[in-house]
């Protein structure tokens, strides 16, 4: 049987170890996934996953492009590959409480993308641990019909038009 | 029909601008990018290059300037859109001296605050928008985003 393959990203700045150690314990009941993890410099050391600090922009494009979904913190790079590659994402913010970023700015990220099709938010580990005993079940990232676009779009219209 | 300039740097920028396109379709318009080929991805022909720039390189920030110079005043437009970078603000700067309409969009991936170009075409552009709600003010607009 062919392993199913699942990618995990927490950007190139900042380890994300919250996410990780969630990804690790659920890859360890999973004996036919297999997990790459990109960790940015995260210290811990885990049994069940391969981790990478960085990826050169080949193989990220390889590993997202074979990924059966994405896993990733709330940063713009990983939601705008999870669109092009038209891949399940799964995205947890980071917490300034948890010493994870500066501020809460990924908390409204994943606002805005709350109920996109194809974009699934934990917003503990609880639900990322939910959400990856489901993963098979998960739709691809698709980013038609996006109120917020059509409404941009609207303004630059009437804008160039008013010039 | 109104001529507008739209110029996107390749990378982000750009894929940001291409989301954009039918806000431009009905008007006469001219694409300007930084890397070869990239346009004709996405089916454009009508479209100049000029040579990328950013604040640490001085001489190429100059030799992008005159580029565009010479795109802006062939086409001589009457809008001009940018969603960055470096060269979209320079195309601001040449829009603003000719009095032309000038509209800046801040990236999407600028969530925490504005762009350092960004935030450089506030203090002159017509329009500056953000694509998040909590980043607009006095002088920036929300009025929605690509995504």
């Amino acid at each position: 049987m062919k392993k199913s393959f699942v990618f995990v990203t927490t950007g190139t700045q900042l380890p994300f170890n919250r996410m990780i150690d969630i990804v690790d314990n659920w890859a360890a009941a999973q004996p036919n996934v297999d997990v790459i993890a990109q960790t940015a410099n995260s210290t811990e050391s885990y049994e069940h996953i391969t981790t990478v600090d960085f990826l050169s922009p080949d193989k990220y494009d390889e590993y997202t492009t074979n990924a059966e979904v994405i896993i990733g913190h709330a940063g713009m790079g990983t939601i705008i590959t999870g669109f092009e590659k038209n891949k399940p994402l799964i995205l947890m913010a980071r917490k300034f409480i948890h010493g994870e970023h500066r501020n809460d700015h990924q908390q409204s990220t994943v606002n805005k993308f709350d109920g996109i099709k194809g974009i699934y938010i934990a917003n503990d580990e609880n639900e990322l641990n939910d959400l990856l005993l489901r993963y098979k079940e998960l739709e691809p990232a698709s980013d038609e019909n996006i109120n917020n676009r059509a409404n941009l779009i609207g303004f630059l219209k009437n804008t160039i038009a008013e010039a | 029909m109104k001529k507008i300039l739209v110029i996107a740097s390749a990378g982000g920028h750009w894929k940001e601008l291409m989301l954009l396109r039918p806000a431009f379709e009905s008007q006469n318009v001219k694409y300007v990018t930084t890397m070869a080929g990239l346009p004709e991805q996405n089916g454009i022909t009508n479209y100049s290059l000029v040579c990328d720039s950013n604040k640490d390189k001085k001489l190429r920030t100059i030799y992008s300037f005159i580029q565009m110079i010479g795109v802006f005043t062939r086409f001589w437009p009457d809008v001009v859109i940018t969603t960055g970078a470096a060269p979209g603000l320079l195309g601001l700067v040449l829009g603003k001296l000719f009095f032309k309409k000038t509209i800046w969009i801040d990236s999407v991936a600028n969530a925490e605050e504005l762009s350092l170009s960004g935030k450089i075409s506030r203090k002159f552009a017509d329009v500056v928008l953000t694509q998040w709600e909590q980043l607009a003010d006095e002088k920036v607009q929300y009025k929605g985003s690509v995504f």
